[in-house]
C-alpha cells in the first residue's frame, strides 16, 4: 500500500499548474473567487482554452479527441483547476452526451455532434427530471410518438440546468407506455431547442438565482435520426451516463477550497475580542469538518485508484455522494455563520462583473448566505441522499 | 394550566387575522418587500388604525395591551401573513426604552402609524454580544454628541 502520487502523476500536476498559471484568465478566476455570475460567454471562453490544449474531453477515448487520462489524472486536474479558481466545465455535452454518443451513437451522430461539442458550437442541456419523476426517474411521462420520419414529443422537463444557454437538449422520453417494466419503454432523443413547440421558463432557486429551468414540449417534431441507441432501450443508455459521474461526485476539491476560505474568514472575524477561529465552539466545528473532509478525501482516492485498475465503483459512489454533499453543506453553513449578522444583507447586483458598490460589511461576507442557500440542493440532486442511503443499505449492508 | 384565550383576546386575534387575510395577500406582500423602503407606509397606517400597534403598548403610555399575550397574538398573526411592516423594530425594540421613560408623545405618533423607530444597538465588531458598546455619547452645552 502506497498512498503517495507517482513521479509521473506529480509531473502531470506540475504541468497542469503551470498551464493554469499561464492560460486561465485572471478576469475569470477573479469572478469565480468572488462568486460572481458567469455568463455563457465566460464558459465558452474557458471551454475553448481547454479545447485548444486538448484538455476538454476527459472521458473520451483519445481517438475521438479525449485526454486519455487515468482516473487519478482526472482527479489531479480537477483539484488544481478548482484551486486555481477556474470555472467548472459544463458537463452535459462533453462529460455526459459525448461518451454516450461514442458508445451508442451512429457514425453520423458521432461525426455531426462530437466536434460541435468540443468546439462549443453546441451547448447541450440534460432533459431528465420531470415534475413527477425526480428520484423515481423511470416514471417519466414525456411522450414521444412515432409519426413517419419523426417523433412527436409532448411533455415537460424540470430542473434543467442552463437550458437558457443551451441550443440542444438530450431527453429521456417514453416511447412505449405499455411496456411491462417502466424502464423498458424509454428512449434517448436528441432535440434541437430551436424547434417549434419548445418553451423554456426560468426557475429561481432559494438564493434568487436563475440556473435551472422548466422546458415544455408541445407537439415538437424530432427526426428519427436523433434517436440514440435502440427505441425503448434508452434506460440502458441513461445508466451508462451515470458511470462518468461516479468518481467525481464527492466534490472534494470544492470542499477543500471552501474549508480554506472558511479558515481565512475565521481568522479575520472577531468574537469577544479574539479571532473567531479561537472560539472553542467554532473551532470544534471547523475541526470536525476538516476531519470529515480528510477522511472522505482518502476514501475518494481509494475509489479513484481502484477505478484506475478497472474496478468501477458500485455503492461506494453512494457513500461519496452522501458524505461529500454533507461536508460541502457544512462548509457553506459555517461560512455563513462566521460572518454573523453580515450574512443577512442580499445585494443581487454585487454579483455582476464590474460592480463598484460598497458592501455593508466585509466583501467576503456578500456571497456567503447565497452559497449556503444554493447548496441546499446538493443533498437532493444527483440522487437524493435518502435514495443513496437506500442503495447503501441494500448493496453494502445487505439489509 | 390554561392555554385558552379570553374572549377579548380571541376577538382581537380574529380581527387581525381577517384583516391580514383580506388586505395583505402574498402578492402585495412581495411588492412591499421589494420596494425601496422594504415595507408600505400606507399599510403601516392601516395597521395603526386597526389598533395593532397600540396593542403592543401598555396603558401607562396610552396603549391598550403590551402584555406577553398581546404581543404573542399580534406577532403570530403577522407571521402567518409574512408581514414586512416594522412591528418588531418600532413596536418592540424601539418602543421599549421609550415605554421605560414614559415618552407618551413619541409613542403616540408610533401608535398612530405616523412614525417609525429603529433601535441602533449592533456594532460591526460586536457580533451578537449586546454589551459590546464602543459608541460614545458625551453631554455638552448644546446637547449630546454621539460618536
Amino acid at each position: 500500500m502506497d498512498l503517495s502520487y507517482t513521479a509521473e502523476e506529480q509531473a502531470f500536476r506540475d504541468e497542469v499548474c503551470d498551464w493554469l498559471a499561464k492560460r486561465l484568465p485572471k478576469r475569470l478566476s477573479t469572478k469565480v473567487r468572488k462568486a460572481q455570475r458567469l455568463t455563457k460567454a465566460d464558459y465558452d471562453e474557458w471551454h475553448s482554452l481547454l479545447a485548444e490544449r486538448g484538455w476538454m474531453a476527459w472521458h473520451w477515448p483519445v481517438e475521438h479527441g479525449g485526454t486519455g487520462w487515468t482516473p487519478v489524472g482526472k482527479h489531479i486536474f480537477e483539484e488544481e483547476m478548482i484551486a486555481a479558481g477556474a470555472p467548472r466545465i459544463v458537463p452535459f455535452g462533453v462529460n455526459m452526451l459525448g461518451p454516450v454518443l461514442i458508445r451508442y451513437g451512429t457514425q453520423a451522430q458521432k461525426d455531426t455532434y462530437l466536434p460541435r461539442i468540443l468546439s462549443g458550437a453546441d451547448w447541450w442541456a440534460q432533459g431528465y427530471s420531470e415534475p413527477g419523476a425526480g428520484s423515481d426517474l423511470a416514471s417519466l411521462k414525456t411522450r414521444a410518438v412515432r409519426d413517419g420520419d419523426y417523433y412527436i414529443v409532448n411533455g415537460q422537463k424540470t430542473w434543467t440546468t442552463m437550458a437558457h444557454f443551451a441550443n440542444r437538449i438530450f431527453c429521456l422520453v417514453r416511447t412505449d407506455p405499455d411496456a411491462p417494466k417502466r424502464q423498458q419503454g424509454i428512449s434517448f432523443l436528441l432535440i434541437d431547442l430551436g424547434s417549434p413547440g419548445i418553451e423554456i421558463r426560468p426557475i429561481y432557486t432559494l438564493e434568487g438565482e436563475h440556473d435551472v429551468n422548466e422546458v415544455f414540449f408541445t407537439d415538437v417534431r424530432v427526426p428519427v435520426e436523433n434517436l440514440v441507441g435502440d427505441e425503448n432501450d434508452g434506460w440502458t443508455v441513461a445508466k451508462y451516463l451515470l458511470n462518468y459521474e461516479r468518481t467525481g461526485i464527492a466534490g472534494v476539491a470544492y470542499s477543500k477550497q471552501a474549508l480554506a476560505g472558511l479558515k481565512r474568514v475565521a481568522a479575520i472575524e472577531r468574537k469577544d475580542g479574539r479571532a473567531l477561529a479561537e472560539d472553542p465552539y467554532f473551532a470544534a466545528r471547523m475541526a470536525r469538518l476538516e476531519i470529515d473532509l480528510m477522511a472522505m478525501e482518502i476514501f475518494n482516492l481509494r475509489v479513484v485508484a481502484a477505478a484506475g485498475e478497472g474496478k468501477l465503483p458500485g455503492a461506494e459512489s453512494s457513500l461519496l455522494k452522501i458524505k461529500g454533499t454533507q461536508v460541502h453543506q457544512e462548509a457553506t453553513d459555517l461560512m455563513r455563520r462566521a460572518v454573523g449578522p453580515y450574512a443577512a444583507p442580499d445585494l443581487p447586483e454585487a454579483f455582476d462583473e464590474g460592480w463598484n458598490g460598497e458592501a455593508p460589511g466585509p466583501d467576503y461576507a456578500l456571497p456567503l448566505a447565497r452559497s449556503y442557500f444554493n447548496m441546499r440542493k446538493a443533498s437532493i440532486y444527483g440522487g437524493s441522499n435518502e435514495i443513496q442511503r437506500n442503495i447503501v443499505a441494500k448493496h453494502l449492508l445487505g439489509l | 394550566m390554561d392555554f385558552n384565550l379570553s374572549d377579548e383576546r380571541r376577538m382581537l386575534k380574529d380581527t387581525v387575522e381577517r384583516f391580514i387575510r383580506e388586505r395583505y395577500p402574498i402578492e402585495k406582500r412581495h411588492q412591499f418587500a421589494a420596494s425601496d423602503v422594504g415595507f408600505s407606509h400606507e399599510m403601516w397606517r392601516e395597521f395603526a388604525d386597526l389598533g395593532l400597534i397600540g396593542a403592543l403598548m401598555p396603558p401607562s403610555v396610552d396603549g391598550f395591551g403590551g402584555t406577553g399575550e398581546d404581543i404573542l397574538l399580534v406577532f403570530e398573526a403577522l407571521g402567518r401573513g409574512l408581514v414586512v411592516e416594522p412591528f418588531l423594530a418600532s413596536g418592540i425594540l424601539g418602543a421599549s426604552p421609550l415605554i421605560d421613560i414614559g415618552d407618551v408623545a413619541t409613542l403616540g405618533e408610533v401608535m398612530a402609524g405616523e412614525r417609525v423607530l429603529a433601535l441602533a444597538h449592533g456594532e460591526p465588531d460586536g457580533r451578537y454580544n449586546l454589551s459590546h458598546v464602543r459608541t460614545r455619547a458625551t453631554q455638552g452645552a448644546e446637547g449630546w454628541q454621539v460618536t
